[in-house]
């Protein structure tokens, strides 16, 4: 048994003429009615234009989850288009009844036209994405991408700091950061970016025992004198060497987005310090 | 590297699992005598993808150095090897299919539709390779040891932060939750398959796993006997899916694995349901050995599949049982289901939910508002719930489905149950609707599966 083999043009002419039919009835209901659309859906539009606002545009900008919402946000369209479909389908279901036809494949036809519709309004949305991105990140290498990424002023400082601050061969560092204040997508690129380095993420308010690690980084300090830097490094050594069996942290670089400190284990405050030349040790802390 | 080995080793890591996986799925369900082209494409890409998980581990766990050309050595021998074995244990041979004329407009639909499915993955290929990785679950989750195993040639360990500390060896932290790493080995043999010449290429085997899918769906419908018009038109309507297409270029997530594994276990259980042969029934417990390997919550997803194989056997066995026993069977069954979801319930900070849970979950009214929001108003779904609605008012799904369900439907059914319980313990505070299409996202696949099988039951015989 084999009953989806109408022709062509009926079946195209039936679904089309049943949509036709439709449109023209949900315009007239929607034009006597304006009201239906505000029951039918209720504060709708409201509730997608306050996320409109609030989730940004994406212009290859928006980040992982926030861009499946703005695909997700980005049309209230597909109730109507329901509505439209379910009217033909109805319309020819009943009309293939009253005739005695069979209606499926025109039946069919009707959901399948209004879903390459929308599917076409999805691809235009891709199209433009993708515009966008070639604007942005087209024919340049890695590097330059992520440099022209979201946080290509953090790549760009954490860069520098492999390059100018931190030894070549792999090192152990720990990166203290504010979870209040500091953006999480910095925060969790941050290994990433730091690679072949090894770093463990932790918050500022953790106590640990950093003692075997070679470095570390305590994110947006924001102090321009040194007075308050004596402060604060010991704030850090606390933090970091309090536990465990304590360590002493000497201040390699200053920066408004990060200090960086070396980390000496107390056993060896009295060699002189690999990579810390001229850096004072601001700190010690044991047991 | 250059860029001409680069591109070769990309060929190369995207097609041998997959070729190898093929031929050893055609020598594995081929016993059964029922299968088709699609269908061990479909399946194939997946036990390409096992081969490759388990081949650089089975080389880690050897000490060995991970490299990418004596890896792809032992998949290409496993090749010869399928070969050789098919020809020493030959699979039945097919009788002569039987095909219907097919009308020429046909045809031409599903050119059309298979020209719209090219466009799209041609312009998610445009997104995969022209953005840097920028997912946040990404940078933490699956791209970092990715890339520190290929610097290191080995499998280094992930620990906690606690131990990072103690640790005086090669350790890394993991600075997220835990969670399988399958993923980050996928990418692994794309990095090391490429030399890592361009980071771009890593998430290529995202943009295969829908064709995969696309392909065993057409398959598995074909098999079911659905007209290939219909076959195409569903499996159209899935690749077409904007949530499909977001999990596709969302740069190492492992949302669409997981349901690649679920829903193509699916479609075995069904052909297990309809032949009975052992090949479909080890192939169903094949892939849901796998769902744990991609996600955490990938547990609950391979317990379905089990219970669906329980469920499957006794709609073989008892078809005229006594009422009152199939009444019996299938109340033990629907426990085996409700007691673990009511002790996860009662356990909300279990790991099987796969994300990190919030400490309120959402409340009914909540939840009722984001479903419709989410499924009814969003665009992500184009029409496929509606869709779902109209055949339930229609009553075109089998009527039958509280007396005694198929097996595909029971578990694509408590697979969008346990996707909404999922959702409802996890989305509070994320502000958005992700985390309901995350949820849903596996057993999607298998509910246009089962739609348009039993749709399809209104135009020709269909199994």
């Amino acid at each position: 048994m084999y009953r989806f083999d109408q022709s062509l043009l009926r079946v195209l002419a039936l679904a089309l003429a049943a949509l036709l039919l439709s449109v023209l009835v949900l315009g007239v209901a929607f034009s006597v009615l304006p009201t239906v659309v505000d029951a039918v859906i209720p504060r709708s539009g409201e509730r997608i234009a306050q996320m409109g606002r609030v989730l940004p545009t994406f212009d290859g900008q928006a980040q992982g989850r926030q861009f499946i919402a703005w695909v997700m946000t980005s049309s209230h369209v597909i109730p109507m288009v329901a509505l439209w479909s379910a009217l033909a389908v109805l319309v020819l279901l009943v009309a293939g009844h009253w005739k005695r036809r069979n209606a499926v494949a025109p039946a069919a036809g009707a959901i399948v036209l209004p879903w390459l519709l929308l599917d076409a309004q999805w691809q235009s949305q891709l199209q433009n994405e993708i515009h966008a991105s070639q604007e942005r990140f087209d024919r340049r290498s890695i590097r330059e991408k992520h440099l022209r990424d979201g946080q290509g002023d953090w790549y760009r400082f954490l860069q520098s700091l492999k390059s100018d601050v931190l030894p070549g061969e792999s090192q152990r560092l720990v990166l203290f950061y504010d979870p209040e204040s500091d953006d999480p997508q910095r925060v969790e690129r941050s290994p990433f970016y730091l690679l072949p380095h090894n770093v463990l993420l932790a918050s500022q308010s953790a106590r640990l025992d950093a003692s075997k690690a070679d470095y570390v980084i305590w994110l947006s300090p924001g102090l321009a004198d040194s007075a308050a830097q004596a402060v604060f490094a010991s704030r850090v050594t606390e933090q970091a060497c309090e536990t465990g069996d304590g360590c002493a942290l000497h201040l390699l670089q200053s920066h408004p987005m990060a200090n960086v400190y070396t980390v000496l284990p107390l056993a060896s405050l009295n060699e002189p310090p690999s990579g810390a030349e001229g850096g004072e040790p601001v700190g010690e802390v044991g047991q | 590297m250059n860029a001409e080995s680069a591109v070769a080793g990309l060929l190369c890591s995207l097609l041998l699992p997959w070729f190898c996986g093929g031929l050893w799925a055609y020598w594995w369900l081929g016993r059964s005598g029922r299968y088709n082209l699609y269908s061990l494409a479909g399946q194939g890409f997946v036990l390409g993808i096992a081969l490759v998980i388990g081949l650089i581990c089975g080389a880690d766990a050897l000490g060995m150095q991970l490299q990418f050309w004596p890896l792809a050595s032992v998949l290409a021998g496993l090749s010869v090897l399928a070969l050789v074995v098919q020809r020493l244990f030959p699979n039945p041979v097919l009788p002569q299919a039987h095909w219907e004329p097919i009308p020429r407009w046909h045809m031409v639909a599903v050119g059309l539709l298979m020209a719209a499915i090219v466009w799209r993955h041609v312009s998610l290929l445009e997104v995969l390779m022209l953005r840097p990785v920028f997912t946040p679950e990404a940078w933490s989750d699956g791209v970092l040891p990715a890339f520190v195993w290929f610097a290191q040639g080995s499998l280094t360990p992930f620990v906690e932060d606690r131990e990072w500390l103690l640790a005086a060896g090669e350790v890394y932290a993991n600075n997220s939750a835990p969670a399988p790493r399958a993923t980050s080995l996928v990418q692994l043999w794309s990095l090391l398959g490429t030399g890592g010449f361009d980071n771009s290429f890593i998430f290529l085997p995202w943009l295969l796993v829908p064709t995969a899918l696309g392909l065993a769906l057409f398959g598995h419908l074909r098999l079911a006997g659905v007209p290939t018009i219909l076959a195409c038109i569903a499996s159209y309507s899935l690749l077409s899916l904007p949530v499909v297409n977001e999990y596709t270029v969302l740069h190492g997530y492992w949302e669409i694995w997981l349901t690649l594994s679920f829903s193509l276990g699916v479609f075995a259980l069904h052909q297990w349901r309809l032949t009975g042969h052992w090949s479909w029934a080890s192939w169903c417990l094949f892939l849901a050995a796998l769902c744990p390997a991609f996600a955490s919550s990938g547990v609950v997803f391979a317990a379905l599949l089990c219970l669906g194989l329980c469920w499957a056997w006794a709609f073989r066995r008892l078809p005229l049982a006594p009422v009152a026993l199939r009444w019996g069977v299938q109340m033990v069954l629907v426990a085996a289901l409700v007691v673990p979801a009511l002790w996860l319930f009662s356990h909300p900070h279990s790991i099987f939910m796969g994300s990190p849970l919030s400490v309120e979950a959402l409340s009914i009214e909540q939840l009722g508002t984001a479903l419709y929001d989410g499924i009814f108003l969003q665009s992500g779904w184009h029409l496929l719930w509606f869709v779902l609605l109209g055949l339930l008012f229609l009553r075109r799904i089998p009527r039958g489905l509280l007396q005694w369900p198929e097996a595909r439907w029971m578990v694509t059914l408590a697979a969008l149950v346990w996707g909404l319980v999922q959702f409802r313990f996890t989305a509070a505070g994320s502000g958005d609707f992700a985390n309901l299409s995350a949820a849903l996202l596996p057993a999607v696949p298998p509910l246009v599966f089962c739609l348009f099988l039993s749709g399809a039951r209104q135009v020709s015989d269909v199994q």
